[in-house]
Order: structure tokens, then C-alpha cells, then sequence
């Protein structure tokens, strides 16, 4: 019997506003417990909660770049249940009408192309943390993430496979960041998942019963999740017995997941109208404006790479898979535009320096214009190439610029084309014999004078003038 | 007729986080039927709801700019609560996990 | 001084004119109360030591020749209306020792003008009542006749005017919280169009139908209180964004050919002869000034109630989960966090919040969404479009406030759809979300007053107290 697992996916994303999503508490992660908070977000009675536009405008991109119909229409639902992570108990967010509907994100995995179905996105609150205190015996509520808006993604059961989720997630990931919606920081929770999956024979009609695993926080562990929950099921179904629908929860540590007490013994929400929050219409014209303020997205940067820039598909795909890298190179090839002598300083020598930890992509000393002149002063030969690499750790530990740099170390190669003619008239003098068999065709010997004249004229004159002035006088 | 039983009220009961002695619940069971026979009225009546005719939706263009202000001072906050940690949080019984 | 007799705009003159001081004004307030606040029972707490010191504050601006309408005016606030640093209890045990740290919009408004705060007044729990019966703190007595109940849930404001306690007061309607006892107690109350007070800091009851409106002695200090309250309110997404109005502009024009429409069904069977013989004879004082009466029908008034309590304890189900003893309010006792919740509301409601929370839960719960619930939203669109239709023929309609005069006390305490039943006059116009203001049309047999109610097209309120106030004129 061979069991053909189908799995679908619950993504939420928190959105980058500056205020939570109902109140104008900072939306900002972390802070001191219960400093980012106010009567609205912490639930005190007769306090009311007001829509944040951005939040509906983070939405309306994120539904955008996965290819969603947008609601003319929309509006928000209470999701009723009593947790202590949930001061209002209940939960601000959308059934009937969400934001966005019907939508696709089309993935590579297993070197092959599919086309996963998005089913809806609606926005909604964060609950807040609970800190349970072993020593006290008590657990600890801090309300700073409550009401910070979220994006809950939900997909239709189109991935058979952990590789087809894990690609998904990222591109998903990668998606949202571009579209400036969500940072995609999975270890700050601001991206988490939760996966159903269930077993079956290929083929079959009906799907298994499912196992939900709440709240993976890393692609890794969706992935490791995913093939423990495949093997856990299969053995199950394979001994003869039954999986339960239930809800279970990725140890990390083991590798495996394990049931986790359900959040509510009764699972009956009783959604209904928010009667706080007015519904909301759009017009056609609000709709075009956000859709059109969303940046191009990694797919058509690429082929874009490729084609106009000439840059290797491997190259295209290590720039776009990171956002922050991506817009480097954008604004780099702004201030001197030289893609592919770009993009391979970029990849090769500012990458090396950020895998070694001596930078960060999010926090580097200078700007992009001003790698970009690094790029230009070698690609012109006004340093020694050799030299490049020295001055971007330099600018990199000093934040001084490329020329200065160059400045202070020595290392510009003066043309003076004076002393070069002298010399190269000399080097000529010197090897009659060479210059001889040059005129007799044999070209190779102009290797042998150029290795002659560099050596005699380093930091004097630049390889291509040398390299002029020694044609001219051959030729003559 | 009874509208309710035990077992529909001790579900509601449940959702409301509500619970009731024996004797409670004899005569919570006897007023929510009579109070249920007369909400019933209105299953007499065939008309739909419509939603989107609801006239009290607000333009996109209204909604409240995204700007954080000032948050409110935590000690003042929780001035009401049973407050844990550095008095900074709210304490409840521990939690099962 | 009378105050069962005076104006707010008599005391207005009173005190620019320095024939009495603020603080003496407050004085007779706390002196009227003493003698008769024992057989009424209009207030929970009273903020004797505050209001000396608002009134001090209020009459150095009164010196200094700058006072607003209401500086230096004493008035009493229902109890579920937040004050800052003052007991908001919302007459129930589970509220009994809150303080809220923040003032409701309406109070900003007033501590503005430097009103003098009186006291905070009684109610029924939740404002789940009509009678200011179910509060858990004491009942409240009409000062008409101490034996009857000065209707609710609004009782305590109204009876606090009424006694001559104070000159005005605040109240909140949900489904007749304002007109009922304003007609019970013989005082003028008005309930204003739904968005026309924000709603921010009042403690939600059905908060698609409550709003906060004035109880005074004439429709005319109800207006000149609206101007004060009234307006947009960036913290209430439901309140509306109109331009600024005097409400009482209106008062004196001729109401020389307004209709005024008298929908048979609210003069039915279940309305007493003498109280629908008191609407029909100020009908005809009304025609005898100019109006002209138009006759019309409401066919679906039968069902507001049933609609009415399905969409309001819907809400206020969903309203009351944050009650649940961790962030404010009575906090039971429990080693789990599942028994505290559970003591902490099952000894904080009183007995009809349950019910209506019960009531509420039932109509939402999965499987009788769409029978309660949802029909229940259907009937108030066709509530609404009979009011429309009715608004094509006339300017105003005209109706007994309830279909009583105030009743014994005790007289319906064990009975829940009887005392459902006696909302039926008042709760359409909250499904509606209409304005209506109820003055004083007369006394019965037992010299027990009746109101009436004078309904009004959406954010219509200055025609009503113009109506309200040309009736009042041609009595007194």
C-alpha cells in the first residue's frame, strides 16, 4: 500500500506597520511586558478598536503579489473563545468577506513546476505571550503583541511533499518581503505556520484524517515536522490503526511531534459581525493605486537579469533569493551601470565578508553608490584588481569611500605615459629579437613584452595604456 | 415542550464559561425555553439576510493613518489587575501544557 | 433652589450672573441628596470630595468670564460610563472595585467645560433591564411614588433628575435604557441617532444598538447637553463625521405643517388604554398647532423584540468574555486557570446577565446561527425599510414611550419575557438606529406619568426637540 500524503497550509504573517492594527500602540517586536500596550489593545471594557489603513493596504499587496481577486467588499468577524493570551476573548478577524480570495503562487520543488492554489487571506489581530513561571506556579500575560495585524494565508491541499512546502514558505517568504509587507522573520515569529496533513492511497477519493501542527517556526522544522508526521501516520494506518483529528505540536529537540492540549474544549467560535468595525468598500481607483505601489517581484528581476544584463541564472537566483541584496545591487547599478561586474563583486567578495560575519546586509557602513564607485574604479583599472578586495574590507571596517581609501593606501596607478613611452622604447632596444619575430607574425612574443613593460611601469601606467602605446610603437 | 435539555444548556454553559448547581440549571432550563419559545416568533417569517445592503460601510480613504503614538503608562494599565514578574504582567494560575 | 423646576440654561444665568456660586450650586445638589437619596436609591457612588474641588475649578473660570454652557453645571453619569480614577461598576459585583484609567469620550467632553460631577448613578447590570432592578448593589425607587420602579436601565439617572438630585444626567440606551424611565420618572430623555454620540469608554452592552443620550426636565436641555456630547470620534469607528450643530436652533419655528406619522401597531392590545388615550390626546394638541397627522403602518413591529434580544445578547455574550478576573473585576478563586474563570463569572454576574449571555451563546452557536442570529439581522433590514418607507409620508412618528406607566416594584422579577415584553415600544428604534426623545404627556389614574416618544429620520434630533419643546411650551 503505498500512502500519498496531502497537506495544506496556515501561514501568518505579521504586517511591518508602525501601529497595531485596532489602536495606535507601536507595533514594534519585544519591548518591556505590557510597555506596548493601552486600554484598546489590552481589552478594558467600554474601549473600542479603530482600523489601521496600512494594515488594509498590507493586505491588499500581499493578496496582489499571490495572484488574489480583491474584495470591493470586505469585512471583520469576533472569533469567540476564552484564552489569556486573548484579553477581549475574542479575536478580531474575517470569515465570511476576507480581503482576498482565490489566488495561486506557482513553486519549483523536485525540479518541477506547480501551481499551489491560495484559498483566502483575511487580516486579523495577534494574541499576546503567556510566560509560564515553573517556580511561581503561575503563568504571566504580557499583552505588547496583542492586536499587532496579521495575515493569515490559507492555501488549498496542493502539496504532496515537505519539499513542496518548504519551497513554498520561502517563496512566500521572499514574496512578502518584497512587497514590503512582512520582514519573513521566522525566528521572531513574525512568519509561523501551521500544516494539515493527512495520509491516503493514491488515488483515493476521500482524504485521510488530518493532524494540524501549529506554530513551526522555521523552514527547517516544517520540513523535519512534515517527515516525522509522514512517517508517524503511515505507521499508524499501516498497523491498522486510526489517526485522530487532532492538534499537534513539532519538538523540536526530538524531531517529532506530539499532541498538544487543544486551545478550546469546544471548538464552536460563533463567529459574527464585528459591530465596532464598519465594512469597508473600496473603489476601483484605491485598488489600482495599491496594486501599482507594489515593487517588481523577484521572478521578473531575474529573468530581467538574465536577459538584459547577461548575468548567469545561479547568479539571478543568489541576488533575488535575498531581498536586502537585491536592492543593493538595484541601487548600485544606479550609480554605475556595470550588472555583471556588479553583481560577481557582489556575490563573491561583499557575500564573502557577510557569510564571515564581518558585515551585515542589514546594516552596512556605506551605501550602494558608493560600492558601486569600488566596482567602477577597478573595472576603469585605476587600482590594481588584486587591490579590490583590501579596500571593500577597509570601507567596510572604516565606512571611509572607495577613493578615499585608495587615497590614504597609495594605491591609484598614475598614467604617466611619458616615462612609459621611455621605457617600452627601451624594452624594445633591449630585445631586438623579439621584436622581430612580432613583426614576422609570431603575435605570442607580445605576451612576453607586455609581462616586461608591467613589471617595469607597475602603479606608473595602467595595463590598457601600456598595452596601446606597445601596439603603436610594434606596428610602426 | 422543553426547549432545551441539559445537555444544549451545559453547552452553552460552557461557552459562556458559566456553570450552574443542579437547581440552577432546573430553572435555567425552564426560563431559556420559554424565553427560546418566544425568540421562535420570528422563525415564522422568510427573508434573507443581505449584508453588503447594510448601509453603514465606511470608505478605505476614512480608515485610521498608520502612526504609533505614545503608549500607556503599564503601572496605570494594570491598576485593576492581580499583576506578577516585576508587577508588569498579569498573573493567572499556571497554564497546562 | 428647585431643581425639578430649573433649566440648564437658567443656571447658566444663575451662575455668570453670580446669583449663585458653582460650589453652592454642587452644595444643593449633595443637600437634596441627603434628605431623599434613602427612599430612591438613584446613585452608586457619590464623588462629594472631587465635586467640591471641580466646582472650585469651575468657578474660578466663571470668574475669570470664560465658562463654556456647562462649567460649574452639576450632573450625574450612568455607572457603565468610564471616569478615570473614579468606581465604574456598571451596577454588577463583578465591576464592584474597578476603576477605569481612562475618562469615556463623553467625560473629556465635559471635564472640558468643567462640569461638576454629582455621582455615578444606578442601574441595572450590564444596563440589562427595565426596571434598575437587577443591579447588585441596591434597587432603585421612583420619586414619583417610592413604590413603583423608575424603569431602566437607565433608572438611576432618571430618577436622579426627577428627585431633583441634579439637573441633568447622563444615561445609555440600548433598547430603551433613556425613554422608558424618562417616561416612568415624568422627565424628558433622548435617545440620539446611532454615530451621534461616540461610544467610546461606555461599556458595551449591544454595541451595534447602545448610545449614550441626556436625561434632563426639558427636550431643551436634552438638546443643549447633545451639543455638548456630540461629535465624531476618531477612538469610535461608528460615530459619524458631521458637521458641528446646535440642536436646539430649531426650537420656536412653527411646526405649522410638519406630518407627524402614528404607526397603529404601538397602539395596540398590549398598550394600556390610558397611556395610548394621553399620546392621541397630545396627537391632537400637536394637529391643534399646526401638524398634521398622518396614519401608517410598522407590520413587522411584532418581531423588533424577539430581533432586538437575539441581536443584543449576541453581542453582549461576546461583549462579556473579557470578563474573566485576570486584567480587572472580580477574580475568583481556582488553582487552574479554568476553575478561576469560571468562579470569577459565575459569583460576578447577577442572574439576567447570565441568561441574556446564555440567550446570547445560544443564538451564535454553531447549528442556530442562521435561524437566530442571521434572521434576526434580516428583520432589522426590514425594520429599517419600514421606517424609511414611513419617513416618505411624514417628518416625524409619534408613539407611547412604553406601553405602561411605571409598575410596582417586585412585580416582575421572576419573569423574563414579561419584562422582555414591556421594551417592545422603545427597542425598533434602536434596531434602526434612529433618534427619539420621550417627554412627559400626562399622568393616569394613579397620577403615574406617561411619556411619548417622538421619533426622528437619522441625525434628525433638532427637529424632534424642536417638536418636543413646542408641546412642552403649550403645557406649562
Amino acid at each position: 500500500m503505498k500512502l500519498y500524503p496531502t497537506i495544506g497550509l496556515e501561514i501568518h504573517a505579521e504586517l511591518l506597520t508602525e501601529s497595531k492594527v485596532f489602536c495606535t500602540c507601536s507595533a514594534e517586536f519585544g519591548g518591556d511586558p505590557n510597555s506596548r500596550c493601552c486600554p484598546v489593545c489590552s481589552g478594558l471594557p467600554g474601549t473600542l478598536p479603530v482600523l489601521n489603513q496600512k494594515a488594509v493596504e498590507y493586505i491588499i499587496k500581499a493578496g496582489y503579489v499571490m495572484n488574489c481577486d480583491i474584495s470591493r467588499f470586505t469585512k471583520w468577524d469576533r472569533k469567540n473563545y476564552f484564552y489569556p493570551d486573548l484579553p477581549k476573548a475574542y479575536q478580531i478577524s474575517q470569515m465570511p468577506r476576507p480581503v482576498c480570495l482565490n489566488g495561486y503562487v506557482d513553486i519549483v520543488s523536485d525540479g518541477e513546476e506547480k501551481r499551489i492554489r491560495i484559498n483566502r487571506i483575511h487580516l486579523e489581530e495577534d494574541a499576546g505571550k503567556l510566560i509560564h513561571d515553573e517556580r511561581t506556579k503561575q503563568t504571566l500575560a504580557d499583552y505588547n503583541r496583542c492586536g499587532i495585524p496579521l495575515i493569515e494565508i490559507v492555501t488549498e491541499p496542493d502539496f504532496h511533499s515537505a519539499a513542496d512546502v518548504t519551497a513554498f514558505v520561502e517563496k512566500i517568504r521572499l514574496l512578502l518581503q518584497y512587497a514590503g509587507v512582512c520582514d519573513g522573520r521566522m525566528e521572531q515569529g513574525s512568519l509561523r505556520c501551521d500544516v494539515n496533513i493527512s495520509l491516503a492511497e493514491k488515488g483515493a477519493k476521500e482524504l485521510g484524517t488530518r493532524a494540524e501542527i501549529k506554530n513551526l517556526n522555521s523552514v527547517r522544522a516544517i520540513g523535519r515536522a512534515i517527515e516525522y508526521e509522514i512517517y508517524r501516520q503511515s505507521e499508524l494506518i499501516e498497523s491498522g490503526a486510526k489517526v485522530i483529528q487532532e492538534t499537534r505540536r513539532f519538538v523540536d529537540g526530538s524531531g517529532e511531534t506530539v499532541t498538544m492540549r487543544s486551545k478550546e474544549d469546544a471548538q464552536d467560535y460563533r463567529y459574527f459581525p464585528d459591530p465596532d468595525i464598519p465594512p469597508i468598500i473600496f473603489t476601483e481607483e484605491e485598488i489600482r493605486g495599491i496594486k501599482s505601489s507594489v515593487p517588481e517581484m523577484p521572478e521578473s528581476r531575474k529573468t530581467r537579469y538574465v536577459k538584459e544584463y547577461g548575468i548567469a541564472e545561479k547568479d539571478a537566483d543568489s541576488i533575488i533569493n535575498n531581498k536586502l541584496v537585491c536592492f543593493f545591487f538595484e541601487e548600485a547599478i544606479k550609480a554605475y551601470n556595470s550588472p555583471k561586474s556588479m553583481a560577481a563583486f557582489i556575490l563573491v567578495e561583499l557575500m564573502r565578508r557577510i557569510n564571515l560575519g564581518e558585515a551585515d546586509m542589514n546594516n552596512l557602513p556605506f551605501e550602494a553608490k558608493d560600492f558601486a564607485r569600488l566596482v567602477e574604479i577597478m573595472d576603469g583599472n585605476k587600482i590594481n584588481r588584486s587591490h579590490g578586495k583590501n579596500v571593500l574590507r577597509s570601507m567596510l571596517e572604516s565606512g571611509k569611500k572607495a577613493d578615499e581609501v585608495c587615497d590614504e593606501e597609495g594605491l591609484w596607478i598614475k598614467e604617466d605615459l611619458g616615462q612609459a613611452e621611455e621605457v617600452i622604447d627601451k624594452i624594445l632596444a633591449d630585445n631586438p629579437k623579439a621584436v622581430e619575430q612580432y613583426r614576422n607574425g609570431e603575435q605570442k612574443v607580445f605576451g612576453f613584452l607586455m609581462g616586461q613593460a608591467n613589471k617595469q611601469l607597475k602603479g606608473a601606467a595602467s595595463p590598457n595604456a601600456i598595452k596601446e602605446i606597445l601596439e603603436g610603437k610594434l606596428q610602426n | 415542550m422543553a426547549k432545551i435539555d441539559k445537555a444544549a444548556l451545559d453547552h452553552i454553559a460552557e461557552l459562556s464559561k458559566l456553570s450552574f448547581t443542579d437547581e440552577e440549571t432546573e430553572k435555567m432550563i425552564d426560563q431559556m425555553s420559554n424565553i427560546i419559545t418566544f425568540m421562535d416568533t420570528i422563525r415564522e417569517i422568510d427573508i434573507q439576510y443581505d449584508d453588503a445592503k447594510d448601509n453603514n460601510q465606511i470608505s478605505y480613504a476614512r480608515l485610521r493613518e498608520d502612526k504609533a503614538g505614545e503608549s500607556f503608562p503599564t503601572e496605570k494599565l494594570l491598576q485593576n489587575a492581580h499583576t506578577g514578574g516585576d508587577g508588569d504582567c498579569y498573573v493567572l494560575p499556571k497554564m497546562m501544557e | 433652589m428647585d431643581m425639578k423646576k430649573t433649566t440648564l440654561s437658567a443656571l447658566r444665568k444663575s451662575l455668570d450672573e453670580k446669583q449663585i456660586s458653582a460650589q453652592e450650586l454642587c452644595g444643593e445638589c449633595y443637600r437634596a441628596i441627603e434628605s431623599g437619596e434613602e427612599s430612591i436609591g438613584a446613585f452608586i457612588t457619590l464623588t462629594k470630595e472631587e465635586a467640591e474641588k471641580a466646582a472650585e475649578k469651575a468657578q474660578t473660570r466663571i470668574d475669570s468670564g470664560e465658562s463654556d454652557f456647562l462649567t460649574g453645571i452639576p450632573l450625574a453619569i450612568k455607572d457603565n460610563i468610564c471616569t478615570d480614577g473614579i468606581k465604574t461598576t456598571c451596577a454588577s459585583k463583578m465591576l464592584e472595585n474597578f476603576i477605569p484609567p481612562y475618562d469615556a469620550t463623553v467625560i473629556e467632553k465635559l471635564k472640558g467645560q468643567d462640569y461638576v460631577l454629582i455621582g455615578k448613578t444606578n442601574m441595572d447590570e450590564f444596563a440589562m433591564g427595565g426596571a434598575t432592578q437587577t443591579s447588585y448593589f441596591k434597587r432603585s425607587h421612583n420619586p414619583v411614588d417610592t413604590s413603583r420602579v423608575p424603569g431602566g436601565s437607565s433608572g438611576g439617572s432618571a430618577a436622579a433628575v426627577a428627585a431633583g438630585f441634579v439637573p441633568a444626567s447622563l444615561g445609555s440606551d440600548t433598547g430603551g435604557s433613556i425613554r422608558q424611565p424618562a417616561s416612568f420618572c415624568g422627565v424628558a430623555g433622548l435617545k440620539p441617532t446611532y454615530g451621534r454620540v461616540s461610544r467610546y469608554g461606555l461599556v458595551a452592552f449591544g454595541s451595534s444598538l447602545d448610545q449614550i443620550g441626556p436625561l434632563a426636565n426639558t427636550a431643551a436641555d436634552c438638546g443643549a447637553l447633545l451639543n455638548v456630547i456630540a461629535g465624531g470620534d476618531e477612538r469610535d469607528a461608528t460615530s459619524a463625521k458631521l458637521p458641528k450643530e446646535d440642536f436646539t436652533g430649531k426650537i420656536g419655528q412653527l411646526i405649522n405643517g410638519m406630518k407627524i406619522a402614528l404607526p397603529k401597531e404601538f397602539y395596540g392590545e398590549a398598550t394600556d388604554a390610558e397611556v395610548k388615550e394621553a399620546v392621541m390626546k397630545a396627537a391632537k394638541e400637536l394637529e391643534a398647532l399646526g401638524a398634521v397627522l398622518v396614519s401608517c403602518e410598522m407590520p413587522s413591529l411584532k418581531y423588533g423584540m424577539p430581533a432586538y434580544y437575539l441581536i443584543a445578547c449576541a453581542e453582549a455574550a461576546s461583549n462579556l468574555s473579557r470578563f474573566d478576573g485576570i486584567k480587572y473585576g472580580l477574580r475568583g478563586e481556582g488553582k487552574s486557570y479554568g476553575e478561576m474563570i469560571l468562579d470569577s463569572r459565575n459569583r460576578g454576574f447577577g442572574e439576567e446577565v447570565k441568561r441574556r449571555i446564555l440567550l446570547g451563546n445560544y443564538a451564535l452557536s454553531s447549528g442556530y446561527f442562521d435561524a437566530y442570529y442571521r434572521k434576526a439581522c434580516a428583520l432589522r433590514q426590514r425594520i429599517k425599510a419600514e421606517y424609511e418607507a414611513i419617513f416618505e409620508l411624514a417628518d416625524v412618528i409619534l408613539t407611547p414611550t412604553a406601553p405602561t406607566v411605571a409598575f410596582k416594584i417586585g412585580s416582575d422579577d421572576n419573569d423574563p419575557v414579561k419584562m422582555y415584553t414591556a421594551d417592545m415600544l422603545t427597542v425598533p428604534v434602536n434596531i434602526a438606529g434612529l433618534p427619539a426623545i420621550s417627554v412627559p404627556c400626562g399622568r393616569n389614574g394613579d397620577n403615574m406619568p406617561i411619556g411619548m416618544s417622538i421619533v426622528g429620520r437619522r441625525f434628525d434630533e433638532s427637529t424632534l426637540i424642536q417638536m418636543a419643546d413646542a408641546y412642552e411650551k403649550e403645557h406649562n
